[in-house]
């Protein structure tokens, strides 16, 4: 699938409150699929996070947008691990398309260009993390040709 | 993490906690499914409708309390509906059912439908339902624990 009509590109200063707005519905969706994901109540925290991305070397935000309106957005970093061939790795941290822009490929062309930009950056392969409960997600990717990778288990301290 | 949670009926002094809950939930619906898109100003248009509930004949309200912190951490809102052509003839509906993401897990959920389903019986319903968006995963695997079966289809399409 292909939406002509959206582009997506690096975020700008200019964009990081929109981008920092979808990145806390990301976390306040994925909330729901296990209370170890449960949010911080601060949306300036979401704010911080795009910022540094927009000003690193080592990670990349990307917007997707529609008419000058920012409908999504994804930010990955470089994550290495000097044991592994595969590092370092690009780790797509946060995926996020609204609602209504849902079901045009959106998510898929944010993915593909941050893995081409971060690849560019020397990413040897690209991983994306959500909560394990979160079906939605993981067909979403394993449609893309992703696999599981590693696992994460946890408890309450 | 051993905090008592008890349910008990929602009251007048509950509408603002209770209508966060119910806009959370609208805008979970909202992530399921655009069709479920959130109008605008979700908990001013949530207290009117948990208002309209608390006074009316045929919906109740249960919240889900943490006694110690003195927080409402989960709601169950049920209509009662008179099936003229069938037996029998009061059906509950789960219309609203959400609990806070910080306290799930903790069975709360189970004991929400448990109340409700005994209030239910006491108000007259042989039969008990719940509506939700159909991508709703959380709520198909929850459901289905508590004994519930498909019972009958909503199709859509856009105009």
């Amino acid at each position: 699938m292909y939406e002509p009509s959206v582009v997506v590109r690096k975020a700008l200063p200019d964009d990081i409150p929109k981008a920092a707005d979808l990145i806390y519905r990301f976390y306040l969706f994925n909330e729901e699929f296990d209370p170890a994901w449960a949010a911080v109540e601060d949306r300036s925290r979401a704010e911080e996070l795009a910022r540094n991305a927009v000003e690193s070397e080592r990670e990349i935000l990307l917007v997707a947008e529609e008419n000058g309106e920012v409908v999504g957005v994804a930010r990955a970093v470089l994550e290495e691990n000097p044991m592994l061939e595969a590092s370092p790795l690009a780790v797509l941290k946060e995926l996020y398309v609204k609602p209504e822009y849902r079901r045009r490929g959106i998510a898929s062309l944010l993915v593909e260009e941050a893995f081409r930009a971060l690849q560019e950056a020397g990413a040897r392969a690209l991983a994306a993390e959500f909560p394990a409960q979160n079906r939605v997600a993981k067909s979403f990717y394993e449609k893309l040709g992703f696999r599981a990778f590693r696992s994460v288990y946890i408890r309450e301290a | 993490m051993a905090s008592r949670v008890a349910v008990r009926r929602a009251q007048e002094r509950d509408v603002e906690s209770v209508a966060g809950l119910i806009a959370r939930l609208k805008a979970l619906n909202g992530e399921l499914d655009p069709h479920f898109l959130p109008a605008g100003d979700l908990e001013a248009r949530a207290r009117e409708y948990v208002a309209k509930s608390l006074g009316s004949d045929n919906a109740f309200i249960l919240v889900a309390e943490d006694e110690q912190a003195g927080r409402i951490v989960g709601v169950i809102r049920v209509e009662l509906v008179d099936r003229v052509f069938y037996k029998p003839r009061i059906k509950a509906v789960i219309t609203d059912f959400y609990v806070h993401p910080a306290y799930r897990g903790k069975r709360i959920g189970r004991l929400l439908v448990e109340k409700a389903q005994e209030e239910a019986k006491a108000r007259g319903a042989g039969l008990i339902t719940a509506v939700y968006p159909e991508g709703n995963i959380i709520a198909d695997s929850f459901y289905s624990r508590m004994g519930f079966r498909p019972l009958q289809k909503e199709l859509y399409k856009p105009l």
